[in-house]
């Protein structure tokens, strides 16, 4: 029972490795669009998405280095406070820049459509005006 | 027939079954029945068919789920048992999927005054 509990486990490693490596090749080719990852809608560079994933990747290579060291715990890495603080920092720093910038997004279209609404309501009353006159 | 000898029949049933949904799961997913493309997109609020910008919050998710997912895999395999998963790695899925559920809160809000102005925009045409 204990080999074939073995190669179910290995099969099933084997599965999540071939669903990374066909998400990996599909960003690669295009497939999966990757643009405006680092950037802003308006297609500049994102400072907050550029910490965003050095943090990211940062915790990542945490968990892998620690990995000889969980095999004789038997858990599943630790990682630190301070590495998990500095992630709910990046992660909220990337979350506020996004809140901000939809503000002022979200204002801005607020301010045209008004605008068009004025631009409406002008043309509406000069035909009556015209007829009244 | 003795009462091991069934218990490993149906452990290898069991075990054919789930490799089977797998296998049919990467099969459609490679014939491009399960589409992946939204999966670290965000839906364009002009073109509603299309994909817009990726999402970083997206991307995090997936990157952590993959490596925590493979991790316990290969422990839980090298070791021949379940292994234990630190609260510390439970906070770093939660900070990650917070962020995702923050970041999609906040993409449907901007999104709204989009959908809110299509129904005039139709009658004045």
């Amino acid at each position: 029972m204990q080999q074939f509990a073995q190669i179910f486990g290995y099969c099933l490693l084997a599965w999540l490795f071939a669903l990374a490596a066909i998400i990996a090749l599909r960003m690669l080719s295009g497939k999966i669009p990757v643009q405006g990852l680092l950037t802003t809608a308006g297609g500049a560079a994102d400072p907050e998405r550029v910490q965003t994933l050095f943090v990211t990747a940062f915790v990542i290579g945490a968990l892998i280095i620690d990995l000889p060291g969980s095999v004789e715990r038997r858990s599943l890495p630790e990682i630190p406070q301070s590495l998990l603080l500095l992630l709910a920092g990046s992660n909220s720093l990337y979350l506020g820049g996004k809140i901000a910038r939809t503000q002022v997004a979200t204002s801005q279209r607020a301010r045209r459509s008004s605008r068009r609404a004025v631009r409406g309501l002008r043309r509406l009353r000069k035909p009556s005006s015209d007829a009244t006159g | 027939m003795k009462a091991p000898d069934l218990a490993l029949i149906g452990f290898v049933a069991i075990i054919i079954i789930i490799l089977a949904f797998a296998a049919v799961v990467l099969w459609q997913v490679l014939a491009g029945t399960i589409k992946l493309d939204g999966l670290i997109a965000e839906l364009d609020p002009a073109k509603p068919s299309d994909y817009g910008k990726a999402s970083l919050s997206r991307f995090q998710f997936l990157l952590f789920t993959f490596v925590v997912a493979g991790l316990f895999l290969l422990l839980s395999i090298e070791t021949g048992a379940f292994v234990n998963v630190p609260g510390d790695v439970l906070g770093l899925i939660g900070i990650s999927s917070g962020t995702f559920v923050v970041s999609k809160a906040v993409s449907n809000q901007a999104n709204k005054p989009d959908q809110a102005n299509e129904p005039h925009q139709r009658k004045r045409t």
